[in-house]
């Protein structure tokens, strides 16, 4: 018998888009982080934005925006590696990582049971949100993380 | 003698991190060697003598679960201990893999230590039995 999915409402949702991302940033990148708050729009200089897509039971996209500087800091940490090592396309990578982990945590948490699929981490240019997406932005030391988590259909019978 | 250690990951970056998290773990390697691919993995212990293997499961070509399964159909490659180290925690995953065969399971983010002592489980499991 499947598990019975654990979130009713987009805010928990939203609670687990935080708890994912500062389980990742603080346990395998060893920063500090704090929310910024729900939705919005933020800018972000020289940013990088990746997405990576889920399938299962739930199927959706998680896209992770963050500017080059926080994502070369955050790449330096997780590999012990120096900054100055970390040209664009590492940045690219690391940020990669970071989107691949907070998606397989959030997913986690969301559906413990379930059996997911998700698909390497790529850089996206799309410039539009994801439709019907729930976003949820914060501080990192070198500027600002934004997390958009879209369902592909929200389940009707739970959340709105 | 220290380990001579296969790390299966589609990220480079990846690697490194596994890498470097077990240098700092103070694991004693070595080898320490790469593959992007189940497939490069299963080539590599087909030529090249390893005592651990550390796979991701979400790769190209071949995913981590194939290569589990080659493995177990190969007496040899059977028996070298693997663990699985990905962001998926879902428990049908980390069951499904065991099934395959793997001796352990470590799901990204992950600690130093949390790497370390699953390592000695494994290790200490597969030198116990």
């Amino acid at each position: 018998m499947p598990a019975e999915r654990i979130v009713t409402t987009a805010d928990e949702v939203d609670a687990f888009i935080v708890r994912a991302t500062v389980e990742v940033l603080e346990k395998m990148f060893f920063t500090g982080i704090e929310t910024g708050g729900k939705g919005g729009e933020i800018e972000i200089e020289s940013p990088i934005q990746v997405e990576l897509h889920f399938s299962g039971p739930l199927t959706g996209t998680l896209r992770m925006r963050t500017g080059e500087a926080a994502a070369r800091a955050l790449g330096s940490t997780l590999t012990c590696l120096e900054p100055d090592e970390f040209p664009r396309e590492r940045c690219i990578q690391a940020a990669g990582e970071l989107a691949n982990m907070i998606c397989g945590c959030l997913l986690s948490h969301l559906e413990p049971d379930a059996n997911l699929a998700l698909t390497p981490p790529e850089e996206t240019l799309d410039e539009a949100g994801l439709p019907g997406s729930l976003r949820h932005w914060f501080r990192l030391p070198e500027g600002e993380l934004a997390i958009e988590f879209a369902l592909d259909p929200w389940p009707s019978d739970s959340l709105a | 003698m220290g380990l001579r250690v296969l790390i299966v990951d589609d990220s480079p970056l990846m690697r490194t991190v596994v890498r470097r998290i077990m240098e700092l773990s103070g694991v004693d390697m070595d080898v320490c060697s790469e593959a992007s691919n189940g497939q490069e993995a299963l080539d590599w212990l087909l030529s090249e003598p390893v005592d651990l293997v550390l796979t991701d499961i979400n790769m190209p070509t071949m995913n981590g679960a194939d290569l589990l399964r080659e493995m177990k159909q190969c007496g040899l490659l059977a028996r070298i201990p693997t663990l699985v180290v990905s962001t998926d925690a879902t428990d049908h995953r980390i069951h499904d893999m065991i099934e395959l065969g793997a001796n352990g399971y470590v799901t990204k983010p992950f600690s130093p230590e949390s790497l370390r002592d699953e390592l000695d489980r494994v290790l200490g499991d597969v030198h116990a039995g």
